[in-house]
Formats: structure tokens, sequence, C-alpha cells
């Protein structure tokens, strides 16, 4: 039986440290882009015209039924046959990722804004706002309250996939642990630790948005 | 190669796209088998009146949960073997990893369905001078089933897609062979694609399943009423 080597441990954890840097980039780029696709997809989504809302629930519809690791293939062997250009690691992660992650936003969009009454709409143009005063001022406070909770599922799922992305060699966290792994002869250390560091980011990550929370309903009720 | 599309050869290698299938089903079968009776186990420790039992489950549906799916599998497949010194093959790696972490979703939504169940229907069972655990398994239990129909669908769904990740540890299932069939016919646009639709076509008819099946239970329960 092979326990916990220690001192290899401590030696190789730089390597596995190096690919948090990556993982947090991807990861953090992805939510990022994937609130902005979402927003479009989400306000689109929403619209009571017919044609408008079907190309976001198409949108949604098709990348929340794909998993991650098929998007990223597909983004980074087939996407270059089809275009002619060959996206290096990060960005075809990224786009794959991004396009996931607006998927699940776009639902949350959606729904948040469907769930604000008429009334409330009604009540700010009598107010004298227009459409993007109304929005800022009205409409969103509201719905962003509702939508916190959901938005931090959904970065933390995205967090988690971007683990997916070692499957294209990107060097983030899973792929050093890899490296480690093989390079060490030493798997129980290497993936023990990748799952540890993952868990202490999640959870991290998770305890402070419950801080943010908190305080942006204090704000936001005001 | 760019805009010639050319799907002769992917159709040609059917049978390998079926086999691929197989082995999907194979594991979503095998990891849902583990991931239902745990989480149902899980969520029934989770709320238990034990105040270490529920924090143990707790912790494990924590841990469970945050970490991602692919390095499960990973630490399954390579780390597990070395530690209880036993021989893993893919299938049986992946499995535990995608079942014991389906077991902690399956869980929580357990939890919520347990919960959802109507207070006074624990009354009622105390009224019929029922005791506690024939309350849970004959009354609360089926209803919390029931009520959890819909999410479970939806769970089911997500581990279905985790499977693809099984493929990284060389498990053959859909993606797996998906790549296989990409690099032996040079047809990487091609293949992906339709590994794409397959799982937009299947994962969606599971969707609308799921989806008429709340349907009818709503209508259900408020005919019934409680």
């Amino acid at each position: 039986m092979t326990w916990f080597d220690i001192p290899t441990f401590l030696n190789s954890f730089h390597i596995i440290l190096s690919g948090i840097g990556n993982t947090l980039l991807l990861s953090t780029s992805a939510i990022a882009s994937g609130l902005v696709i979402g927003m479009a997809a989400g306000l689109a989504g929403a619209s009571r015209h017919r044609l408008v809302s079907l190309a976001p629930r198409l949108y949604v519809e098709i990348f929340r039924n794909i998993p991650a690791i098929v998007l990223i293939f597909w983004m980074y062997y087939a996407l270059p046959v089809l275009i002619g250009w060959q996206a290096d690691r990060f960005t075809a992660a990224l786009l794959a990722l991004a396009l996931y992650a607006g998927s699940y936003s776009g639902e949350i969009w959606r729904s948040g804004l469907m769930a604000i009454g008429r009334n409330q709409h009604e009540a700010a143009a009598a107010l004298g706002f227009g459409s993007v005063g109304a929005m800022r001022w009205v409409i969103l406070p509201q719905a962003l309250r509702a939508m916190f909770p959901s938005f931090v599922s959904m970065a933390i799922d995205t967090t988690k996939m971007s683990s997916v992305a070692s499957v294209i060699a990107y060097q983030e966290l899973l792929y050093k642990g890899q490296l480690v792994a093989v390079t060490y002869y030493r798997p129980i250390e290497a993936y023990t630790g990748v799952a540890v560091i993952f868990i202490v980011i999640v959870g991290g990550f998770s305890l402070a948005m419950e801080v943010v929370e908190r305080r942006l309903t204090r704000i936001l009720k005001r | 190669m760019s805009y010639s599309w050319d799907f002769t050869q992917i159709f040609a290698s059917a049978p390998i796209w079926i086999d691929g299938a197989i082995g999907t089903l194979r594991l979503t079968s095998t990891a849902l088998s583990l991931a239902i009776p745990l989480g149902l186990i899980l969520a029934i420790l989770r709320i238990s009146g034990i105040w270490i039992v529920s924090r143990a489950a707790g912790w494990y549906i924590n841990i469970a949960r945050s970490t991602p799916a692919l390095v499960l599998i990973f630490w399954f497949f390579f780390a597990l073997p070395l530690i209880i010194d036993v021989q893993m093959n893919e299938l049986t790696a992946a499995t535990l990893a995608l079942g014991l972490q389906g077991a902690a979703f399956f869980a929580e939504v357990f939890r919520s369905g347990i919960q959802s169940v109507h207070a006074g229907q624990w009354e009622a069972g105390k009224a019929l001078a029922l005791t506690n655990r024939q309350i849970f398994t004959y009354l609360i239990l089926p209803q919390a089933v029931r009520n959890s129909l819909p999410v479970l669908i939806t769970m089911t769904i997500e581990l279905m897609k985790g499977t693809a990740l099984a493929g990284s540890v060389g498990f053959p299932e859909l993606a797996y062979r998906a790549s296989e069939i990409a690099n032996t016919t040079y047809r990487p646009l091609e293949a992906y694609t339709v590994l794409a639709i397959i799982f937009l076509v299947v994962m969606a008819a599971l969707s609308q399943c799921g989806r008429m099946l709340e349907r009818r239970l709503g209508r259900g329960y408020t005919r019934e009423s409680v």
C-alpha cells in the first residue's frame, strides 16, 4: 500500500500551484463573458415578441444540453477546420466555457427579469423613467437581489468546469496535477492535492459570496 | 477540407458510434444505480437528529459537490488503486467517481423533496399511532420521491453529461469514440459536430420528458389534494 509521501508532495507543490493562476484566469474570464452574454440572452429571452426571444431560447437549449468537454473539443479541433483559424488552447477553452456559462447565465437573467411584475415597469414609466433609467433604478436592483445566489452557483460550476480544459492540454490546475503524477510517479499526492485546492477555492468563494450577498441585500434593500 | 462537408465516412463508422452510445448508457446506468440509493441514504442522514451524523453527511455533500468531476475520475482511476491496492478498470473508476458525486447532488434533491412534504402528513401519521419509522417509510417517503421526480430527471441529465468526461481515462463512451473517429477519418469537424448533435438531441428529448412529467405530476397533485 502506498501512503501519502509528504517530502515529494512539498517538492512538487510549486508545479501544481502554478496551475492555479491559469485556472483562475480561465474561470474569471469565462464567468465575466458568460454574465455579459447571459444579460443579452436574458433581455432578449424575456421579450414578449416571439421572434426576438426565439434565438436566445435556442442558444440556451443547445448549450445546456451539450457537455462542456464536447464543446471544448469542438472549439479546439473542429472550429479551425471550419474557419481556417486555429484558436490557441486558452481561447478555445474560453470560447467553449463562455458560451456554456452564458447559457446558464441567460436562463438566470431571463427568469430573474420575468419575475419582476409588469406593474414595476408601468410604475417606473409613470414616474418618468426612460427604459434605461427604469432598468437601472427600478427593475435591476430588485432582480439582482433574487438572481445573486444563482449567479454564485453558475460561477462555482464554471470554475469546476475549467478543469475540463486540461483535456486539450491547457496548463491549468488539473493538467499540472497530471504532470506531477506522471513525472514523480505519485498520483495520490498529485490528485488529492488538486482536489483539495479545488475544494478550498470553491469553499472560499462560497463563503466570500455569502458575505457579499449579505452586504448586497443591505444595500439594495435601501 | 474547409467547407466541403463530408459525412460519408462518419456514417460509415456507425457501428463505432453505436458502441460509444452503449458505453455512455452503461456508465450512466451504473453510476445512477449507485448515486440514487446512496443519495437517498445521505439525505436521510443529513436530516437526522443526531448532530454528528448530520454534520458528517453535510461535509460529504459539500466536498463531493465542490470537486470537479474530472478530478474525481482521475483520482479514482489513478490514486485509489494505489491506496487500497486494487486493480481498477475504467468503468469502475468512472462509476465510483460519478456515482459518489452524483449521490451528493441527489441527496440535496431528496432532502428538499422530503422537506417539501406537508408537515400535516407527520401529524396525521402520529394521529394514526404510527411509529416515526413507519410514518417516514410509508407516508413521507413516497410523496417526497414523487415531488422530487422532475429535479431527479434534471440531475440524471447532468450525470449523463458527466459521463463524457470518462473518455479521458480511456472508458469507451461517445466522446472517446468520436475522438477516435475524428483521428482515423481526419474529419474532426464532421465527427465532433455529429457528437454535439447526438448529445443535443438525446438531452433535449430527456429534458422534454422531464418537463412533461412535471406537468403531469403537478396536475395530479392538485386533483388529489392533500
